[in-house]
């Protein structure tokens, strides 16, 4: 046998359980996922060819609207802070001085928590009344007490405000990243006049462009899919709700409501798809969009 | 003289501002942590007694031990283990693939890694489920630990990233010495992948740890949840005793910070590696 040909056999081996893994736990669902958007099927009966009619009901749903709103509000919001935020705090933390390692850990480290238990660390700070430590700071301030979790559409802000709990994972990946670079860009542009913020834009951020665009990608994509916050935060989870007046409802919740509360397997794959959808098409937005605004990009990332 | 004193001026608003945004961020902590020390009594006294007194630390051994919280963080530590053992081991061995060998379609199959990389796996939830209560897996361990023998996409991409950068004289002076490729992989390429391993580990161990919906669905004897699931389930023996409910997310919370204090020496070695791309 030939070193040639042995050395494809074992490439092929080597990856075989990435293939299988693929067809097994990855084309395999999707298909059936497909096939059972048409169907309506409960597990007790057969499943029923139903055609479109899953589609009509879900996209008819007042609550399915609603978790789409929420979700895009809870994704737009949470991304632009980790982008916005993030990418400011890491540069400010990229230099060492006072405190810096202080500072690093305490941002870093709640984005370690898991997010039941943030949400509920959460629950006694935007409690309703006076009990609420938030209402509490309001009160001092002379402003009203506000009902966090219960007033509908407000709910969802509170989830975006705990972002600035996970700002963590970010700020590490732009740290690294603006930690990559060459210090004598920064040097050059210092002798040349430029001043800590001119420093920023004009070095640190075009340089960093495609960790930028790997990071949005993926909290793009974790925000599309924020389960566990609402989950926890709606504390009727446990007969059936999905917040006050399903203020609380995201996409993923209501695809858990739809196939493990009413055991409706067909609509719960529709909106599964719809995810999936909505994430490919996100996706390609910002490719697009990174595209024009790319500056360095392409030559660095090898 | 000028552009020094800017700098100054500008060194203490980012200190001011990290301050700020770290006491934002530490005051949940701080609140959660002595509401947890207090009886129900202390808690709804207003204004918050922000050092109570007397301190309940009584709290912390009747959660853990009374209420069996030590079960839910055992399942937690040993799902995240095994999770662990198995995506790091299959993902390492599919990146060498990868990384080492020419073989038909290799890249385009590569491409594919990367693009399910950025899919929701909620498309696939439902049908899983189905197959996995038809086979009778439900109520057992084997749906969240068996799909990770076949590696993830994201480990996969990260670990054959750095593989990539690895010298291949190594290897060759291993294969003339008559090595074999698995003894090469275990005995060549991990030894030299430490810190993108250790990073790796990081986070299958956190995606495993904060995982609700996989639990949730799988699990329905509750004596088997995991840290995340079981503190959605946890309530108190007594009605007045919400502060219980604190001590138990508090207890959520040391495992995360002994976790960090652990992974520190690797952190910022590894998240470098995670932007080589």
């Amino acid at each position: 046998m030939g070193i040639e040909r042995r050395e494809k056999l074992a490439g092929l081996l080597f990856v075989s359980p990435w293939m299988v893994g693929f067809l097994l736990f990855g084309i395999f669902p999707m298909a059936v996922s497909a096939y059972l958007t048409f169907v309506k099927w409960d597990f007790l009966r057969e499943p029923r060819w139903v055609g479109l009619s899953n589609y009509v009901e879900v996209f008819q749903s007042p609550i399915f609207y609603k978790a789409m709103v929420n979700t895009l509000i809870i994704t737009f919001g949470s991304s632009l802070i980790y982008l916005v935020l993030g990418v400011i705090v890491a540069a400010m933390l990229a230099k060492d001085y006072l405190g810096s390692n202080v500072f690093r850990a305490i941002i870093f480290l709640p984005s370690l928590v898991i997010g039941t238990a943030l949400a509920m660390m959460m629950g006694p700070v935007f409690g309703n009344g006076k009990y609420g430590l938030l209402n509490q700071v309001l009160s001092m301030l002379g402003m009203p007490n506000q009902s966090w979790l219960t007033e509908p559409g407000q709910a969802v802000w509170v989830i975006v405000g705990m972002s600035f709990w996970y700002l963590g994972s970010s700020v590490i990946i732009y740290l690294a990243g603006i930690k990559g670079i060459d210090p004598s860009y920064f040097e050059a542009a210092m002798i040349d006049g430029a001043t800590g913020l001119q420093q920023f834009y004009k070095v640190t951020i075009p340089l960093i462009t495609p960790v930028l665009l790997f990071q949005t990608i993926m909290g793009i994509i974790g925000g599309l899919q924020v389960f566990d916050l609402a989950l926890t935060l709606s504390s009727e989870f446990k007969t059936g709700g999905m917040g006050n007046d399903n203020s609380l409802a995201t996409l993923v919740f209501y695809l858990y409501s739809l196939a493990f509360r009413d055991y409706d397997m067909g609509s719960a794959a529709v909106v599964g798809w719809t995810i999936f959808i909505i994430s490919l098409l996100l996706s390609m937005v910002i490719f697009r969009l990174s595209r024009r605004f790319q500056l360095f990009g392409e030559e660095e990332s090898k | 003289m000028r552009i020094k004193k800017g700098l100054k001026t500008g060194e203490v608003f980012v200190f001011l501002f990290l301050a700020l945004l770290s006491f934002v961020i530490l005051v949940p902590f701080v609140y959660l942590f002595t509401s947890s020390l207090k009886t129900n009594a202390q808690y709804f006294k207003i204004p918050i007694e922000w050092i109570p007194s007397p301190a309940l630390w009584s709290n912390y051994y009747y959660v853990f031990v009374d209420l069996k919280f030590y079960v839910y963080m055992w399942n937690s530590t040993f799902l995240a283990a095994s999770s662990v053992v198995l995506s790091v081991l299959s993902s390492s061995l599919i990146a060498y693939g990868f990384a080492r060998f020419r073989f038909p379609y290799r890249n385009a199959m590569f491409i594919v890694v990367i693009a399910t990389m950025m899919l929701p796996s909620q498309v696939s939830m439902i049908p899983l489920f189905i197959y996995f209560k038809s086979i009778g897996w439900l109520d057992s361990y084997k749906p969240l630990l068996v799909p990770q023998l076949f590696g993830s996409a994201y480990l996969i991409f990260l670990i054959r990233q750095f593989y990539i950068t690895l010298p291949r004289e190594v290897d060759e002076a291993a294969t003339i010495d008559g090595c074999g490729y698995l003894r090469i992989w275990w005995h060549v390429i991990m030894p030299q992948a430490k810190p993108v391993l250790v990073v790796s580990a990081l986070f299958v161990f956190l995606a495993s740890w904060k995982d609700v919906f996989g639990p949730l669905i799988y699990l329905s004897d509750r004596s088997a949840y995991p840290l995340a699931v079981g503190l959605l389930y946890f309530t108190s023996p007594t009605s007045n005793a919400y502060t219980l409910i604190l001590v138990a997310i508090v207890i959520a919370l040391i495992p995360t910070l002994l976790f960090f204090i652990l992974s520190q020496k690797y952190l910022n070695k590894g998240v470098n590696i995670a932007n080589l791309k």
